[in-house]
């Protein structure tokens, strides 16, 4: 009959304010645990999406909406930009990778990117079905979109000016589905990936018509390019220099796509996603690309930051309300130790008689509180993790963020940790007073 | 009396005196009290007159300001307050008035924990042996409130001598009961002191009580 024995019982003796208690602390605990694991998630997907990307060049305007709609997807982009203006600035020695996206059209509510493979090898993503694009008009799924619209290589998509879906179609050159990726559960899975020259084409594309292939070679690894046919602009791509960034260098049979040597070259692109060789680009190159230029240079990180402090005000808020639920449970676990002392003052003064200390007296307070603390918060992590994993489960199919209840954090034990001391330090009154009873006049007074 | 060695006797208190509160109030002075082992005494006394202070200072719960106090050739009155704790549970079984027993435990378990806080080795077969002994096996695993008084009283005198203490002091035991039951309860305190070597002490203004007992020592009424 150990002094824990003793508390089990004392509280099984009460299971009405047992269970009230327990409860209270739960959803104090489980409330602080679903924030935790939203924020953890969230942040963890933002960061993984911008993982990369040192910065961003597009046009002037928000920074936050720049990184937002060429990182993230998730906004309208601030404008298009000269692909030429944006390659003098990534042939720089402080760029390692800079990879071109063309946005503006979208297909059955996912957004189709033209850009290069290197876009896909950011992400890890790699082909689950068919092979990359090679030529205008074809296009890759993320996973997610496969999943979602049931297209498959060898389908035929329609995409349709503007982001939101509701722009008009571009029904006389819709897209041939070629490939489809692994799924990376980054911002990749969710977009239609095509070539530059797709978007060209489709927009203003006349005059660029077939040009296709140094776009392609920009940024990207000669090793994760698609398999080549026999097509002769292909063909010197294979022997080009793996200089990332600075691949133009070998392409003087396609005199048209180097800025350098056409003046007239009017492409656009949205944005430029670069890496940089060395974090010291950090210091100079987003500050004279935002001096010497019409372009607009926006760090991910630095965007994310500020993101991340705005979305935080709204959990502190939350936050602030979960510690409010585990201080009533603390006031109500205090009321009802404070309650049981009261009704076993006579039992305890017993104790004493039994040959009892006054330490094991408290102890036994002590430990019930301790109980109530550790049923509390298994069941209040349990509970939160369950949310969780529902409410990821049944909300958060495409929307970017996957959700799941299955990770644990180390803040979490953290919590149990603090949330098992609120319990201790809400008996730690009542154990004192136990401690400190006068055994003689208890029993005295009760005769 | 005086002159027996404290080393044979249940319980020696001599020259007591006990004063509530600050020192400079009237002290309360009591007669010695000499018990030998597997000796009884009655103290007997009306109300006020200080028989449950003197039951606590000879249970360590208070502490005299004269006089000296010795169970089982143990001197309390001197110890730590934790060492008067271990040598309570070690060497004095307590019975009072109000029983006490722990409502959230069965019977068994009431036992089990006196053992526990006694120090001594929990043994599972000798609390249930006991309480059989006494005719609750069909009780073992009931709450007190589920017993009827008799059968809690047995319960409670069951943990008071599990320990085979070498005093036995029972507080106003039989006041609040019928002649018959008080005369069930005092056989069965005296019979369980007899069988398990314990001197005991009754303290109590019940009258029935009185010639029952070895010794029988009187306290008046002190003026407040």
């Amino acid at each position: 009959m150990s002094l824990t024995r003793l508390a089990w019982a004392n509280l099984r003796a009460a299971p009405l304010i047992t269970a009230l208690n327990v409860g209270l602390l739960a959803l104090g605990t489980a409330t602080i645990v679903v924030l935790l694991l939203l924020s953890h998630q969230i942040a963890e997907t933002l960061t993984r999406d911008a993982e990369g990307i040192d910065l961003v060049l597009g046009a002037k305007g928000s920074p936050v909406q720049l990184v937002l709609s060429t990182v993230y997807h998730a906004d309208i982009p601030t404008g298009n930009i000269p692909l030429a203006e944006a390659r003098r600035w990534t042939e720089d020695q402080r760029v390692a990778q800079a990879i071109p996206l063309s946005l503006g059209d979208s297909a059955r509510g996912f957004r189709i990117v033209g850009t290069t493979p290197a876009y896909p090898a950011l992400y890890d993503a790699g082909l689950a079905e068919g092979r990359l694009w090679d030529e205008s008009l074809e296009a890759v799924l993320g996973a997610e979109v496969a999943l979602a619209t049931g297209l498959r290589p060898g389908d035929v998509l329609t995409g349709s000016h503007g982001l939101s879906g509701m722009g008009d179609r571009h029904a006389e050159s819709p897209y041939r589905v070629v490939g489809v990726l692994s799924s990376t559960g980054a911002v990749v899975d969710r977009l239609i990936l095509t070539g530059l020259e797709s978007v060209w084409d489709i927009h203003a594309g006349e005059h660029h018509h077939g040009h296709e292939g140094d776009p392609a070679a920009e940024g990207g690894s000669p090793g994760e390019h698609p398999d080549h046919e026999s097509d002769e602009e292909h063909a010197h791509e294979d022997d080009e220099e793996p200089h990332e960034g600075e691949a133009e260098h070998g392409h003087h049979d396609a005199p048209s796509l180097d800025p350098r040597t056409e003046a007239g070259d009017d492409r656009e692109i949205t944005a430029m996603l670069v890496r940089y060789a060395s974090p010291i680009a950090a210091v100079s190159m987003p500050r004279q690309v935002n001096a010497q230029s019409n372009l607009q240079a926006a760090a991910p990180a630095f965007e994310l930051a500020r993101l991340l402090r705005i979305v935080g005000l709204g959990l502190d808020g939350l936050r602030a309300f979960a510690l409010i639920l585990i201080a009533s449970a603390g006031f109500s676990v205090f009321g009802a130790m404070y309650g049981a002392l009261q009704a076993r003052r006579g039992e305890l003064a017993m104790m004493r008689c039994l040959g009892a200390s006054r330490m094991e007296i408290m102890a036994s307070l002590l430990i019930e509180g301790l109980l109530l603390g550790l049923a509390g918060a298994a069941l209040g992590v349990l509970l939160g993790h369950v949310t969780v994993e529902a409410v990821g489960s049944v909300f958060t199919a495409g929307r970017g963020v996957s959700l799941t209840g299955a990770i644990l954090l180390s803040d979490e034990l953290l919590l149990a940790a603090a949330l098992v001391l609120v319990a201790l330090i809400a008996a730690a009154v009542p154990a004192w007073q136990a401690y400190r009873t006068d055994v003689s006049r208890t029993l005295a007074s009760h005769a | 009396m005086t002159a027996t060695d404290p080393e044979s006797l249940a319980l020696s208190a001599a020259s007591l005196s006990y004063s509530h509160g600050s020192a400079g109030t009237t002290a309360l002075a009591f007669p010695d009290v000499t018990i030998a082992r597997g000796g009884s005494c009655a103290v007997v006394g009306p109300s006020g007159s200080g028989k449950t202070t003197l039951l606590h200072l000879i249970a360590g719960l208070l502490t005299p300001r004269t006089g000296s106090i010795h169970v089982a050739g143990r001197r309390m009155d001197t110890a730590s307050q934790r060492e008067r704790d271990r040598l309570r549970g070690r060497l004095i079984g307590i019975v009072l008035q109000q029983l006490r027993l722990v409502a959230s435990l069965s019977a068994l378990d009431n036992l089990l924990l006196a053992q526990r806080l006694a120090g001594h080795p929990v043994s599972r077969e000798s609390a249930v042996e006991r309480l059989v002994g006494l005719g609750l096996g069909h009780r073992l695993h009931h709450r007190p409130r589920a017993l009827s008084q008799g059968e809690a009283q047995r319960v409670a005198i069951a943990r008071a001598t599990l320990g085979r203490p070498a005093l036995l002091l029972a507080d106003e035991p039989t006041s609040s009961l019928d002649d018959a039951n008080a005369e069930l309860v005092l056989q069965l305190l005296t019979e369980q002191a007899v069988e398990h070597g314990a001197a005991l002490l009754i303290v109590t203004h019940d009258a029935r009580i009185r010639g029952r007992l070895e010794q029988e020592i009187g306290l008046e009424r002190v003026a407040a």
